[in-house]
């Protein structure tokens, strides 16, 4: 069954938790590096823990395959607690983010290594081994060592020697940080295929917003120690809770606001109107719009939720353009643009636009109300 | 003017005459350095085998293979295997060190590899320094630990193993302590720089894949510690086979091993072209040993190696 990637996501997964992590913390020292991680994840989806490098994610990942021990906390293995489990003994496998491949085995004997410390049987063994190089496709390649062998190939055969093991979850470390963008896209949609074909619990890590959104069924994006949200790739990208979330998947334009009736806060920028629900009037709150959400236009607009700006900086992406423009108060928005052709796109600098701000896309951010600077995630 | 073709050198366009003109300074002082003081003297020692030892110890003509024949054990008294003999005892002897050598040097690389960068670079010092004090002055320090009067002698009297009044040296002991002292550096840095070269996270991977600590070790950390290995034995065992500083003085010029029987023949017995023609068939000896072992791991194999 050969799943398409589009229909990949409406497919029905199972209620089953696979992996629980309940109240893990862990500290190297005197750094807390997990503050209390609680987190589901269900049988056979894809899950990204997405966060910036430091963010505890691989510490998670290694707890789960039995490389550190939390300090307090339970990991539930398919409802077995695995912390009395040598990693030997955990049904997990993990791609690791250097590949770890054995440098003396050819690439066949280091597919055949799980299964042969598992004393499956010889003929069993290379049956098994052969399907899981042709299924990443380098069954072409069994006989080389790994030296001879290309980045994307070594990924490859890591991949194959986790996969053989048919583990109830695979675990994969930043398995494509190494890779040049091109080879890293195609390997993105292999691997989604993969995980769809196999059925199997993928629990995948990266700093690579792009790549989660892109590969994930859900997601938790975290942050020293703390998942900031957890939930399915749209909903997080579409309704950020916080402003790191905001700011980390993807890009955002926050603005303070004060609530002055149910349905508009005043700014800035002036008086917006917001669907979204509004806490009490007179209380501060954070909003988020997507550079892409908000439109450019040379006509002056009757529209509410339109100011007027001036372009600052326009940047030619190709298929998208974008630009930063001023408002009088001297507020920079960020704003992207579709080079469709169909609407204008092509402006210039110093160029006198207005912006218009739809109310559908004005998040409430939860968790603060007044900027602050995030050092050191725009990446 | 007819152009000079062109040769590409190091990013230079460069005629052939000066791309050899650059060959000779580069190359050239190692060329005639190995020329010089290897292959002539060598070459002399050849010819030296072949000659005759006349009544006052100079070597003269008529050329002859007596010399290798002797050495076979055929004299004009009659069949002796003597000097078979003492091959066999050094090359036992020689085995024995690299086999203590060997022992010592696998924990002790890794645990130097498992320190810090900067640890590590001083643990390894500590290893090499030996080897910076004369080798005879070493061996006498040892003649004095090991003397009847010295603390660690009458200690090891008290335990009762060495009788009272003597040493421990000369004795085997002493021989194989000096030995391994000496040795024991050339197969330790091999080693340790086959061993840091190693991706620790392979024996995470292995775990990984259902190894237990134990099989990971054996089948992923230690075949590739194995060409540093291999290094070490050969930088260990064929200079034990020629040593002969340390079973002299140590051994107490009892047991003579081939290195003895070689200084010998230089020295007391004047006997030039005996002496060559021995230190030749040892020569040969290792050689052979060598090209067996390049025949089994090939080409590749030897240039890891060295």
């Amino acid at each position: 069954m050969d799943l398409n990637i589009g229909e990949r996501r409406k497919r029905v997964l199972e209620d089953s938790v696979d992996v629980h992590f309940k109240d893990i913390r862990k500290a190297f020292g005197d750094v807390e590096v997990l503050k209390g991680i609680n987190l589901e994840i269900r049988r056979g989806e894809f899950f990204s823990l997405l966060g910036p490098s430091g963010c505890g994610k691989t510490t998670l990942l290694r707890i789960l395959a039995g490389f550190e021990f939390a300090d307090s906390g339970e990991v539930l293995l398919r409802g077995q607690d695995v912390a009395p489990l040598p990693p030997n003994q955990r049904s997990v496998n993990t791609v690791f983010q250097n590949y770890a491949l054995f440098p003396h085995m050819t690439v066949a004997e280091n597919v055949a290594f799980g299964l042969k410390m598992r004393k499956v049987p010889a003929t069993q063994l290379k049956d098994k081994v052969r399907s899981a190089l042709e299924m990443v496709e380098i069954g072409a390649f069994a006989d080389r060592r790994p030296a001879q062998l290309s980045g994307g190939q070594r990924q490859r055969v890591a991949l194959a020697r986790a996969i053989v093991n048919e583990p109830q979850v695979l675990l994969l470390d930043e398995p494509l940080s190494a890779l040049d963008r091109k080879l890293r896209v195609n390997l993105q949609v292999e691997l989604m295929r993969l995980q769809a074909r196999l059925g199997l619990t993928f629990i995948f890590v990266t700093h690579d917003q792009e790549e989660a959104l892109t590969m994930s069924d859900r997601m938790a994006v975290m942050n020293k120690g703390v998942i900031e949200q957890l939930g399915g790739v749209q909903e997080m990208y579409e309704r950020p809770a916080n402003a790191f979330v905001a700011k980390f998947l993807g890009s955002s334009n926050l603005l303070e606001a004060t609530v002055t009736s149910s349905r508009t806060v005043k700014t800035e920028l002036g008086v917006f109107e917001v669907s979204d629900q509004l806490p009490n009037v007179g209380q501060d709150v954070l909003l988020s719009i997507r550079p892409e959400k908000i439109s450019l236009s040379r006509a002056q607009s009757s529209l509410a939720n339109t100011v007027a700006v001036k372009v600052t900086d326009d940047i030619y992406q190709g298929a998208t353009g974008a630009y930063r423009a001023k408002t009088n108060s001297g507020f920079e928005l960020e704003i992207n643009t579709m080079n469709s052709g169909v609407t204008d796109s092509n402006f210039s600098i110093d160029e006198e636009l207005f912006a218009y701000l739809p109310a559908d896309f004005l998040v409430v951010l939860q968790g603060q109300s007044k900027l602050e600077k995030i050092g050191g995630d725009e990446s | 003017m007819k152009k000079p073709k062109l040769e590409a050198a190091g990013g230079e366009l460069l005629t052939p005459m000066q791309l050899l003109s650059r060959a000779a300074v580069t190359a050239g002082p190692g060329i005639v350095w190995i020329a010089l003081f290897l292959i002539l003297p060598m070459l002399i020692l050849l010819g030296y085998s072949f000659l005759t030892r006349d009544e006052l110890g100079n070597a003269v003509f008529p050329l002859t293979v007596d010399n290798y024949v002797r050495f076979a054990g055929w004299d004009v008294l009659g069949y002796d295997a003597a000097y078979l003999i003492i091959v066999g005892r050094t090359i036992l002897v020689s085995l024995v060190t690299t086999l203590f050598c060997v022992l010592i040097a696998y924990p002790l690389a890794f645990f130097i590899a498992a320190h810090e960068p900067k640890t590590r670079d001083r643990l390894m010092i500590f290893v090499i320094l030996p080897s910076w004090v004369n080798l005879v002055i070493r061996t006498y320090a040892w003649m004095i630990m090991f003397n009847p009067s010295s603390p660690i002698t009458q200690l090891a009297a008290t335990l009762g193993m060495v009788g009272p009044n003597e040493g421990l040296y000369p004795s085997d002991f002493a021989v194989y302590l000096g030995m391994i002292n000496v040795f024991l550096p050339f197969i330790v840095l091999p080693l340790y720089s086959a061993v840091e070269r190693i991706d620790w996270s392979q024996l995470e991977a292995a775990q990984d894949l259902y190894a237990t600590k134990t099989q990971a070790f054996i089948q992923v950390l230690v075949p590739q510690t194995l060409p540093g290995l291999t290094a070490g034995i050969i930088l260990t065992a064929i200079p034990a086979l020629g040593m002969f500083v340390v079973p002299d003085l140590l051994g107490g010029a009892k047991v003579a091993l081939i290195g003895n029987s070689i200084a010998q023949q230089f020295g007391a017995s004047r006997d030039y072209p005996f002496g060559a023609a021995i230190s030749f068939l040892v020569m040969g000896l290792t050689l052979l040993v060598l090209w067996l072992y390049a025949r089994r791991v090939g080409e590749k194999g030897m240039r890891d190696l060295l």
